[in-house]
């Protein structure tokens, strides 16, 4: 039986009604007076500033193909409707920038109207040439069920480098529920000047805007200009470019969307969701007695929490994850359902999906004795801090806290790759509110350490007198390596297994043959993924006249650097951290003997944030040199760096790709005097 | 409390779900229950779908009306495949009529219920830089709710007019295993079809007894998993082209009949005999363009490069009519300043001719490795259009062809924005293009122009090797005809600076490409198509030191992506080798205190794939290393594999270049 709505929940309910009796009201009175909206009066062009006509180039970012010399956008209401007027002008400056202005497209949905699109091109004397309403294409871009996206293209005559190209259009908006979201800053391209006004709108606003460090609002006239925004330009290793790129949201806040008060929204929040969660979560007797025989063994707060959590992610099978025929008919059913499914059912069924299982896991929590909250995130690869007033908006994520000792630890257990106590990489370090029913809080959640992710590579190999490598490959993963191998190649054939492995190793060793590939471990989620292969790289050392220079990491020769860009805009994200360990022998050919060995330079300490420690050793008899190298990255979870760090961080990965890249020489027994190849001129002195 | 249904309750409700099954079942349609329980053949290896049943029936009426009808019916055999579960209607917006559309997703023989958000979607098929296009698509997946096991069966009509009285057909779902794939025509009583078939197994027709109907049907395809530098079409597949030859009688029929190249010739004649004119302002820029231009060259590099410059924007709108195979008018194309790829090679013709010189429009395949068949007249093969110019005086440039009717022809591609005049994309050349010109009756074949001719790189290092293992030196990147076009269109990508930099940097080796990039230069010459970047380069650490002595030196500095890797060790496709060809000179000036212990032996080496040599110089105190390595456009059927196997591994065994320094005086 389930319990009976608590106060916080029926509140939330009543508001949820609410808005939904009056959205219908609205959209009838919408549809009565659509028909009578008055008509816009006439735009006209300003004038361009005759500087902007003379330019040859821009000021702000030199080398600019194209630069967006003002962007405005203006919402009003009237009595039926909300719509914004959009209004552009852009000067090219070369080939390219013509080319970037090949067809201009405006979508929109059919229900809401599109008017007064106009657009000109302006010469550089200040003539213009304006297109005439053929030369506007409207068509549906898209038509499904009750659905219609229509586009409207045009395209600029005769555009040249100098022109100025403008134009504009009035869009009606669907300002009832949610959000309106515009990139201030183009990519590739400067803007002099960003405007968003807003007149009024049918319903309640907030405007709010981010990374705009020029931004400043007329509050009056509730008007927001940025000035000369640089191009956006991404770099590797950022996560979300809504932390680095400038962006403007308008927020609405009608009466019947205010499910949550104004200035404690995320009191409310917290309360709803942690009553409901308590209420969800709470154990049965026959919950209470799984948890008892899972726990039995173990004494320690995190193997019970290992042990519930591992039967959650394996026992009890996802319908979010695992597909095939034998789910079929439950996640069928499961779909047909009421949205929540009770923790006992989960049990009883063995399946259930993702919010499922994380309850599952709370409820067992809490039968062993835990105390569990609910804590929602943002997706870190989207948002990086949601504590804002509005950030409750971008919550989309959801896991268990449990409180361990003192401390607060968060499981995911509905994403069945992920081992014990290891989040998603969109979850890990992000801002997570944690429910509670008196006074929730923010908390980071935990950041995977290297241990948690390990890439255990071991090759045994021979080399033979011309240089040909051939041996056998076992590459074993953990952690975040083993959810990326896991999640691509879930149903890999071997064959699709060996494509995968051959596609990798070409682009660093051309003739690499990769064969046997076996790999019994991918879908045991209790043991690292394991993967073996044979592998014969014929050319794999450098033949120099008798000697053989011989890269000794098999796993990273002629790998790419890391940061190749000697400079750096935005800071540095590591995905996640990791350890890699790689044990490596080659037998050398019979009749070679090392030829002035060095090993390569160890970078970092045991306790920098990243290091590589190398060991090389050479048992002559049997000809067999060993390699060991210990990589780790994020040591102590550190994985994110300011832009300042960059020349230093570069330095450090050009460090280890130098020594990734060691090579060892070779030479035949009989010591080989000083050779050059025959037909070139003697060396001089 | 827990409801157990036994004994009648259990027999009713069972009748109630065999009725409600069979209610399903009665949906689909004979053929569909039929093609859902054939048996997945063993063959299918680890395919990710089979399609066991695929037929394509074109029904042609007396008018020119016709009916395609398809019915397709796709098992998934993994998750991998469940993107295969959908089907596409292709139709023209405003002439064509999609009607009698329906797909069913099986399991276990009995239609299941379409979830609610699955519906058809009807959306635009707009390819790049379409400003309007009449071709739209719909579409209908079942990839949401299937599992391994379940059939996708849909069958769909499309009516409308047919263009020319003619069909082309290719079978064969991309490597996925077929069971069974047919077309199927039918034509009205009184008429024939001419029929031309391609392939290495191609079908037999089976007609039907009033000899109206004939079937074409290819059996058990198998399995051919993707592979590297494959064509995007096999010659090995089959094709079926049709002719539809009215009765003498069949005044009422519409499309175009041709027979004959010549036919083709006069039909697109007449749908473009009023596009190629002129104006007093297209007149005035010809002649401002090429004033000062002495020759039919320089004229058209002159017109050539403005006709290029302009923006690729396509308007495909009265495709019914044939208005996809008719330029835009030369003066709105001049006037608008952007076109698709017939509306700039027919404003190159009409700017040239105000210059007295002669041009057509040619009709072209761009590069889907897809053959252009002479014994069959149709503007259908060709997808692209470019411009051949008529050329008197004698010059040296790789795409002239002679032809009988017109003399030298130089063809040119104006929509191939950086490639210069005298030159031709990859993909065109060796290919069959269709000169549309009043008398013309066949195809001309484009020259396949040698690596070392039209894509060949010119790459030169000179460095200066510090006692720290440093390095410091001039690097000059050139390269000539398409590998001039790759470098331009990069360049040209690269405004700024920093881009610039960028791509300089993936020019070069994986061990330099943390090296510093200085006083980056851009060339280019459109005279001899050269096309280059010189910059400085600086770089710590290049050198190893070993403990003898002995110092280890790469001198790989130039990037060898553009080697293709080919290491499986059976082939299931032909090998597509893109023309490329490199001559590399190093220059490594020794410090003092250094000098060379020993150096790779030089090698050199030939087949039917390409040619290698490298050989390693000591001249006074500088190693010079030059490298030279040419692979021809060829495409290497499957028993040559081996062979084509074997050179690309003794090359890439070749192609090492660390030398061996000693320190010492």
């Amino acid at each position: 039986m389930r319990h009976s709505p608590a106060p916080a929940r029926e509140l939330h309910r009543a508001r949820v009604r609410r808005f939904r009796t009056s959205r219908a009201r609205q959209l009838f009175a919408f549809v009565c007076l659509v028909l009578t909206i008055p008509l816009e009066a006439k735009f006209n062009w300003g004038k361009v500033d005759p500087v902007d006509l003379a330019a040859t180039a821009s000021k702000s970012a030199p080398g600019a193909d194209l630069e967006i010399l003002f962007s405005h956008h203006r919402m009003h209401a009237n009595s039926f409707a909300t719509s914004t007027e959009h209004h552009n002008q852009a000067k090219v400056y070369t080939p390219k920038g013509v080319e970037r202005s090949s067809v201009f497209a405006v979508e929109h949905e059919k229900s809401r109207q599109l008017s007064e699109v106009r657009a000109r091109v302006v010469k550089p004397d200040g003539s213009f040439v304006e297109l005439t309403k053929a030369e506007f294409h409207e068509t549906t871009s898209v038509r499904s069920g009750g659905f219609e996206l229509l586009r409207t293209t045009f395209s600029f005559p005769n555009v040249q480098p100098g022109d100025i190209l403008e134009y504009r259009w009035d869009e009606q908006i669907d300002d009832s529920t949610g959000y309106y979201i515009q990139f201030c800053q183009a990519a590739e391209v400067p803007t002099r000047e960003f405007e968003f006004e807003i007149d009024g709108a049918k319903s309640d606003f907030v405007l709010s805007w981010y990374n705009c460090p020029t931004a400043v609002r007329d509050p009056k006239l509730r008007k927001v200009t940025i000035r000369n925004l640089p191009p956006f330009i991404t770099e590797p290793l950022i996560p979300t470019e809504t932390e680095f790129r400038s962006w403007l949201m308008i927020q609405f806040t009608s009466p019947d969307m205010r499910w949550y008060s104004k200035d404690d929204a995320w009191r409310e929040i917290g309360e709803y969701f942690a009553e409901e969660f308590r209420l969800d979560t709470v154990p049965t007797p026959a919950l209470r007695t799984k948890a008892a025989q899972l726990t039995a063994q173990f004494t320690t707060p995190e193997q019970k929490l290992a042990a519930l959590y591992d039967f959650t992610r394996t026992a009890v099978r996802s319908l979010d994850f695992y597909e095939g025929p034998e789910l079929a008919a439950a996640k069928k059913k499961r779909l047909e359902e009421d949205k929540f499914q009770t923790p006992a059912k989960t049990l009883e069924r063995g399946s259930g999906f993702k919010g499922d299982i994380n309850r599952l896991f709370a409820a067992l929590a809490r039968a062993a004795g835990f105390e569990v909250r609910m804590a929602m995130s943002a997706n870190r690869t989207r948002v990086l801090n949601m504590k804002g007033d509005r950030g409750w908006m971008f919550a989309d994520r959801y896991s268990v806290a449990v409180k361990i000792g003192s401390e607060w630890r968060f499981y995911t257990p509905g994403e069945p790759l992920l081992a014990p106590g290891l989040l998603d990489v969109k979850d890990e370090g992000a801002t997570a509110f944690v429910c509670d029913e008196k006074k929730s809080w923010f908390q980071s959640t935990q950041v995977g350490l290297p241990p948690q992710t390990q890439l255990k590579r071991q090759g045994r190999f021979e080399l033979d007198a011309e240089g040909t490598l051939d041996g056998e490959v076992t590459v074993e993963m953990t952690g975040h390596r083993a959810v990326g191998a896991r999640d691509n190649g879930w149903n890999w054939s071997i064959e699709e297994r060996t494509k995968s492995i051959r596609e990798s190793l070409v682009h660093r060793l051309a003739t690499a043959e990769v064969s046997n590939v076996r790999c019994d471990t991918a879908r045991d989620l209790l043991v690292p993924l394991v993967v073996k292969y044979h592998v014969h790289v014929p050319g794999y050392a450098d033949s120099i006249g008798s000697r053989l220079a011989i890269p000794v990491n098999f796993f990273e020769a002629n790998a790419a650097e890391t940061f190749t860009n000697e400079t750096r805009r935005y800071p540095i994200f590591f995905d996640f951290a990791e350890e890699t360990h790689d044990d490596i022998q080659i037998v050398f050919p019979e009749g070679f003997v090392l030829d002035g060995a060095s090993a390569p330079g160890s970078v970092g300490t045991p306790e920098d944030i990243f290091s590589a420690r190398y060991g090389l050793t050479y048992l002559g008899k049997s000809r067999t040199l060993t390699f060991q190298r210990e990589k780790v990255i994020g040591r102590k979870g550190m994985l994110s760096f300011q832009a300042e760090s960059y020349p230093a961080l570069r330095e450090i990965f050009e460090r280890i790709h130098r020594s990734d890249a060691h090579q060892l020489v070779i030479k035949p027994k009989t010591a080989v005097a000083s050779v050059t190849p025959a037909a070139t001129a003697p060396v001089a002195p | 409390m827990r409801h157990r249904f036994t004994g009648p309750t259990a027999l009713l409700l069972g009748w109630i779900l065999a009725s409600v099954c069979s209610a399903g079942a009665a949906e689909l349609p004979d053929w569909a229950v039929k093609a859902a329980v054939l048996p997945t053949p063993e063959t299918v290896g680890t395919a990710a779908a089979v399609v066991l049943f695929d037929e394509t029936a074109r029904d042609v009426e007396a008018s020119g009306l016709s009916t395609v009808t398809r019915r397709v019916a796709i098992r998934l055999l993994t998750p991998a495949g469940k993107d295969l579960l959908r089907t596409d209607v292709g139709y023209l917006k405003g002439s064509d009529k999609v009607k009698g559309s329906r797909a069913w997703l099986v399991r276990k023989g009995y239609p299941l219920k379409a979830p609610e958000y699955v519906d058809w979607v009807d959306r635009a098929g707009d390819p790049y830089g379409t400003l309007y296009g009449d071709y739209r698509i719909k579409s209908y997946s079942r990839a949401g709710d299937a599992v391994t096991g379940d059939v996708f069966v849909a069958e769909t009509q499309v009516t409308g007019p047919m263009l020319t009285a003619q069909d082309i057909h290719g079978w064969g779902w991309d490597g996925i295993p077929v069971v069974e794939e047919s077309y199927r025509l039918k034509v009205p009583p009184g008429f024939v079809i001419h029929t031309y078939l391609h392939g290495s197994e191609p079908p037999s027709p089976v007609e039907s007894s009033d000899r109206r109907e004939t079937v074409w049907t290819i059996k058990n395809q198998p399995f051919v998993r993707s592979e590297p530098h494959a064509p995007a079409h096999e010659p090995a597949q089959a094709y079926l082209m049709v002719n539809i030859e009215p009765p003498s009688t069949g005044a009422h029929f519409a499309p175009v009949v041709l027979h004959q190249w010549a036919d083709v010739a006069t039909w697109l004649g007449a749908l473009n005999r009023e596009q190629c004119d002129s104006s007093s302002s297209l007149t005035a820029k010809s002649l401002e363009l090429t004033a000062g231009c002495t020759t039919s060259l320089e004229k058209v590099r002159a017109l050539g490069a403005y006709v290029q410059s302009l923006r690729y924007v396509a308007f495909n709108s009265g495709l019914a009519k044939g208005l996809g195979y008719q330029p835009r008018k030369a003066t709105q194309v001049f006037s608008n300043g952007y076109g698709d790829c017939k509306d700039k090679a027919n404003l190159l013709c009409a700017m040239l001719h105000e210059v007295g010189v002669e041009a057509f429009i040619a009709a072209a395949r761009s590069g889907d490795d897809r053959n252009v068949w002479p014994e069959f007249a149709a503007a259908s093969q060709f997808d692209h259009a470019i411009a051949a110019v008529r050329v008197t005086e004698p010059m040296d440039v790789p795409s002239i062809v002679k032809s009988e009717l017109w003399g030298s022809l130089l063809f040119f591609d104006p929509t191939a924005q950086h490639t210069s005049v005298g030159d031709l994309p990859w993909y065109l050349q060796g290919t069959s293009v269709f000169v549309q010109a009043k008398g013309s009756e066949s195809l001309t074949l484009l020259p396949t122009i040698e690596p070392k001719v039209g894509h060949l790189f010119v790459r030169k290092a000179a460095l200066k090797l510090n006692r720290d293992g440093s390095y410091t030196g001039d690097v000059k990147i050139a390269g000539k005809g398409q590998a001039g076009a790759e470098l331009r269109q990069a360049m040209f990508a690269a405004s700024s600076s920093e881009q610039l930099t960028k791509f300089a940097t993936e020019l070069l080796g994986e061990s330099n490409q943390s090296a510093r990039l200085a006083q980056l230069v851009r060339s280019d010459d459109a005279k001899s198509g050269l096309c280059g970047i010189n910059f400085n380069l600086a770089k710590s650490n290049h050198l190893q030191f070993l403990k003898n002595s002995l110092v280890v030196a790469k001198v790989d500095i130039f990037s060898r992506g553009a080697i293709p890797a080919l290491t499986a060790p059976e082939r299931l496709q032909s090998v597509k080798l893109r023309p490329v060809a490199f001559q590399d000179e190093i220059e490594l000036a020794l410090p003092d205190g250094l000098q060379p212990e020993e150096l790779p032996a030089a090698a050199t080496f030939s087949s039917i794939y390409g040619h290698y040599e490298r050989d390693f110089k000591v001249e006074g105190r500088t190693i010079k290393m030059t490298r030279r390595l040419e692979l021809n456009q060829r495409l290497v059927p499957i028993a040559e594999y081996a062979a084509l196997r074997k050179f690309l591994t003794d090359l890439g065994k070749a192609d090492r270049a660390s030398i061996l320094l000693k320190a010492g005086s």
